[in-house]
């Protein structure tokens, strides 16, 4: 049906059909109309309807079928993730969960990432014509990057909940390192990943997942809560261990450095201001890594838009380590694997559910 | 972009927010621990701080943070729902809306924020300072070489306390309250029985069963934030209402007293309230005309004595013209000319409190509908507590409520009326006598008694029940003394009437009863249902003997 439709659309060349359809969903009026002028602001984009609540949003998304959705947490009776737990099951579409920041509700915000939104903004802070002007730049890249997700890639995925705190292994030196970067979907790919690497994986493991700075420790905490290794958000001269997992914070120039017999620690340097809108690089750590560790470093790229990780691949590749991409297959947004297999920069290609294992079957070699 | 567009747009709906708030706010004090009312009111504060943020408004930003921080440790469940929390979110609440204010450029007052968001840090840190103390045994189970994420230990802390349901309270109340009535029952039979060995485990049974009805009686006991948490609020939307300005200053909100008292009490402290607020306190201008401060001052003090809660509610305003009393006193027949001059100036001001009195001119919404503190008055002599007035004119009044502790059960009088058994509670008795009929004087259909060297009026519970007055059949006095008579004693005594004298408030009258039957301690039960309605009885008990006894309802029957 929706095929038959767009052909026709197409036919008579149509030129809203080009447009992102977009459904706002947000329980404040206020917010609406801002999220609304944002969206519209870019002639790409056309926000079909909004809604105030779960109930309207889910039926909105059944009539309407938007190409990406954005979605409030915080809604009356049917809250968002419901929401999005409900629209990934019965009508996978792109959603972009855009929250006001509270660390108390970080958990959720990560949850809706795992479920399987792709990409997450921050409500503003003013005033308003700065906050306009953020919103714009940051939800319209996201709604783009959205649009692009193929929805039957969606899928839901279980995401175990783990009861109880299984104990962790004590942190210790290693001479190994794995170092993954990950975009869009990320969240959800790293959630895929992270919980199946063994207690006993005898390399140190850093993360470089682009999402705002304020997620980063909730991102942290639930795969925390996860997995049997003990994450974290790496800190300043934060030492490279086996049996934690490194994720690197928003906003910051990360490298790795050797301290010779005291083995490798992770540096950071706050980015300049006008990068600050760009997000904390994968190559840099992957790049200042390859030298150090050789043979003995991985690196992995996931899911995600743009090219980030394909300079890193290459480096560790060049002196002599291992380097893996999700496949096409499960990439939310096929961007960034893309790019370093392109490049040639690439091991081994694998679907996300066999990226854990192809890293332990590295690691032990 | 327009931005008068989204400030209005921003005003409209923190508006919004800000009613469903209170709201939400109200009835999650009455049930702190609602999940849904918590999760309305995080998402209320986390879009008004959203909106916030957007807009650029950052003390609306930084308090509704705050406000968040502890609703979240609500959610958890880390935190509970405390009067002083509440109220802290209820201060916040206004906090908004006068900020809000601000934003639309009217007159607001000056709101600090910091403070509030210092208390609000304080009840976090509060928790987690509570949360530190297990991690003690954390730190030791490290220096035992355990890592830092091994799974946290159960908690062996020692529960402080246990939260029960009030409903469940009740049913073991009542249960209690039917092993007392049993306890009596089971004495009596063993008097009659005579057995020594038997004697000794009831009266041991006997100390135990009181004993935890009076440990029953402490756990009801309910620290009077119960009510009072709301007057705050709704003192200051009445005085907002009025256009006066009033704080309301409560002491002693900690004291315990009896949870069904306390729901019975509350609307009559409601009333006095409004009273003092929209009688008492002057316009700001009358006030500082009286070279008073623009701001009215009204008092809720709590405090403990012995087995009473003594409220006092006081207000700094106008007082209480003592000839205006008089005035309408006269006017609206509770009093006449002659009768006033034997009246102290204190029994003057009581007669505010009698059925029919209103000064207001115009019945306003608040108050002045005259039936409010006569109403009082007998709610509260109900429980056999006592309504007093203090007042002095421009400098305000206090109206004293002395509450018993509980009154689950109360020590009464049993007495016979028509083959019935009545309670009346000791706390309104002042003494029992016997006049002889000769002595009953009529006065104008309202019958009188000698007492002391006064008069008293006399009241036959008998006519007030309702029950006929049968001339041909004895009273069971008469009976009594007739059948004493029979047995050849042959008795000088005239069939004197037994008179139970009851003083409710400042009026005192001799009951008229057919036998006085003893004292006995009463389980009261309310009444219920359609035996609400009786007009003169106040509950029921179950007697020693298994059968059910009204308690008479004095205030009511004096007034």
């Amino acid at each position: 049906m929706g095929l038959t439709l767009s052909t026709l659309y197409f036919k008579k060349g149509i030129r809203d059909m080009k447009k992102i359809r977009v459904l706002v969903v947000d329980d404040s009026a206020f917010m609406r109309k801002m999220l609304t002028e944002a969206i519209e602001s870019d002639p790409e984009c056309k926000v079909i309807k909004t809604a105030k609540d779960g109930v309207g949003a889910l039926k909105a998304v059944e009539e309407l079928r938007p190409d990406v959705v954005t979605m409030d947490i915080e809604l009356p009776e049917i809250d968002g993730l419901t929401c999005i737990a409900y629209i990934m099951e019965e009508f996978p579409t792109p959603v972009v969960v855009v929250t006001g920041f509270s660390k108390f509700m970080g958990e959720e915000t990560i949850k809706a990432l795992e479920y399987g939104a792709v990409g997450l903004v921050r409500k503003p802070k003013g005033p308003l014509f700065q906050s306009m002007g953020k919103l714009k730049l940051e939800l319209l890249s996201q709604i783009k990057i959205a649009s692009q997700v193929d929805g039957r890639k969606l899928t839901p995925m279980t995401v175990k909940e783990v009861k109880g705190k299984p104990a962790k292994p004590i942190p210790k030196t290693t001479n190994k390192i794995v170092a993954i970067a990950s975009s869009s979907g990320g969240p959800r790919a790293l959630s895929q990943v992270i919980p199946k690497l063994p207690a006993d994986l005898s390399a140190g493991v850093l993360v470089v997942q682009h999402m705002p700075a304020e997620f980063i420790d909730s991102l942290a905490e639930r795969l925390n809560s996860e997995s049997k290794l003990y994450v974290k958000v790496a800190e300043h001269l934060d030492p490279i261990q086996q049996g934690k997992v490194l994720i690197a914070p928003a906003n910051f120039n990360c490298r790795i450095e050797s301290k010779g017999n005291e083995g490798e620690l992770i540096k950071l340097l706050p980015l300049s201001s006008e990068k600050k809108s760009h997000l904390t690089s994968a190559n840099e750590p992957m790049t200042s890594l390859a030298p150090i560790y050789g043979k003995n470093a991985s690196g992995v790229v996931l899911t995600g838009m743009g090219n980030d990780g394909t300079e890193g691949l290459r480096a560790i590749k060049g002196y002599g380590g291992y380097t893996i991409a999700e496949d096409e297959s499960t990439c939310v947004v096929y961007g960034m694997p893309k790019e370093a297999i392109k490049a040639g920069v690439v091991d081994k290609i694998v679907p996300l559910h066999e990226i854990a294992q192809e890293i332990v079957r590295r690691v032990r070699k | 972009m327009e931005l008068s567009e989204y400030k209005q747009l921003f005003l409209d709906e923190a508006q919004e927010i800000l009613n469903s708030s209170n709201n939400v706010l109200v009835n999650l004090e009455k049930e702190p621990t609602n999940m849904g009312l918590l999760n309305d009111l995080f998402r209320h504060t986390h879009t008004l701080k959203s909106m916030a943020q957007s807009m650029g408004y950052e003390e609306i930003a930084k308090l509704t943070h705050s406000m968040e921080a502890t609703l979240s440790l609500l959610r958890t469940g880390t935190l509970r729902a405390e009067k002083a929390t509440v109220d802290l979110l209820f201060r916040s609440l206004d906090a908004l809306g006068e900020l809000v204010e601000t934003v639309k450029g009217g007159e607001a007052k000056k709101v600090e924020v910091a403070p509030l968001v210092e208390r609000f840090k304080e009840l976090s840190s509060i928790v987690a300072k509570g949360e530190r103390r297990p991690s003690a045994t954390r730190r030791e189970s490290l220096k035992r070489g355990k890592d830092e994420h091994a799974p946290k230990g159960e908690k062996h802390g020692e529960v402080q306390a246990v939260r029960v349901p009030l409903t469940k309270l009740d049913n073991l109340m009542e249960v209690t309250g039917e092993l007392s009535i049993n306890r009596i029952r089971l004495v009596q039979v063993t008097q009659a029985i005579e057995n020594s060995a038997l004697e000794e485990i009831v009266a041991q049974m006997s100390r135990l069963t009181s004993q935890l009805q009076d440990q029953m009686m402490q756990v009801r006991l309910v620290p009077l934030e119960y009510i009072f948490t709301p007057y705050a609020r709704m003192v200051r939307d009445m005085a907002v209402g009025q256009n006066k300005e009033v704080d309301l200053i409560v002491e002693g909100s900690d004291i315990g007293l009896d949870r069904s008292i306390q729901d019975e009490i509350n609307e009559s402290l409601l009333h006095l309230l409004k009273n003092a607020v929209t009688h008492g306190i002057e316009e700001p201008d009358e006030r500082e005309r009286q070279k008073k401060s623009r701001r009215g001052q009204v008092k809720l003090v709590a405090r403990r004595e012995r087995d009473f809660v003594v409220i006092a509610l006081s207000d700094d305003g106008r007082g209480i013209d003592i000839e205006e009393v008089e005035e309408v006193a006269i006017k609206r027949g509770i009093t006449t000319k002659e009768e006033l001059p034997a009246l102290t100036p204190k029994e003057v001001v009581m007669l505010i409190t009698y059925p029919g009195y209103s000064r207001a001119k115009k019945v306003t919404e608040a108050a002045g509908r005259g039936v409010g503190l006569n109403a009082s008055r007998i709610k509260v002599e109900s429980f056999g507590g006592t309504l007093d007035i203090d007042t002095r004119l421009n400098q305000g009044t206090t109206f004293f409520i002395k509450l018993p502790l509980t009154m689950a059960t109360v020590q009464t009088m049993l007495v016979g009326v028509a083959d019935e058994t009545y309670c009346i509670p000791l706390s309104y008795i002042t003494e029992t006598i016997k006049v002889s009929p000769q002595e009953i004087r009529s006065i104008e259909h309202n019958e009188m008694m000698p007492y002391r060297d006064t008069v008293l009026p006399l009241v036959r519970l008998r006519d007030k029940l309702g029950f006929a007055k049968d001339e041909g059949q004895m009273t069971k006095e008469e009976e009594i003394v007739h059948r004493y008579s029979v047995r050849g004693k042959r008795s000088s005594i005239t069939p004197h009437i037994s008179i139970v004298v009851v003083e409710a408030g400042s009026k005192k009258v001799g009951l008229a009863v057919d036998i006085l039957l003893g004292q006995q301690e009463a389980v009261i039960k309310p009444l219920t249902g359609i035996l609400k309605e009786i007009k003169g009885a106040s509950g029921a008990t179950i007697l020693g003997t298994g059968k059910i006894a009204l308690i008479v309802d004095v205030p009511s029957l004096l007034n």
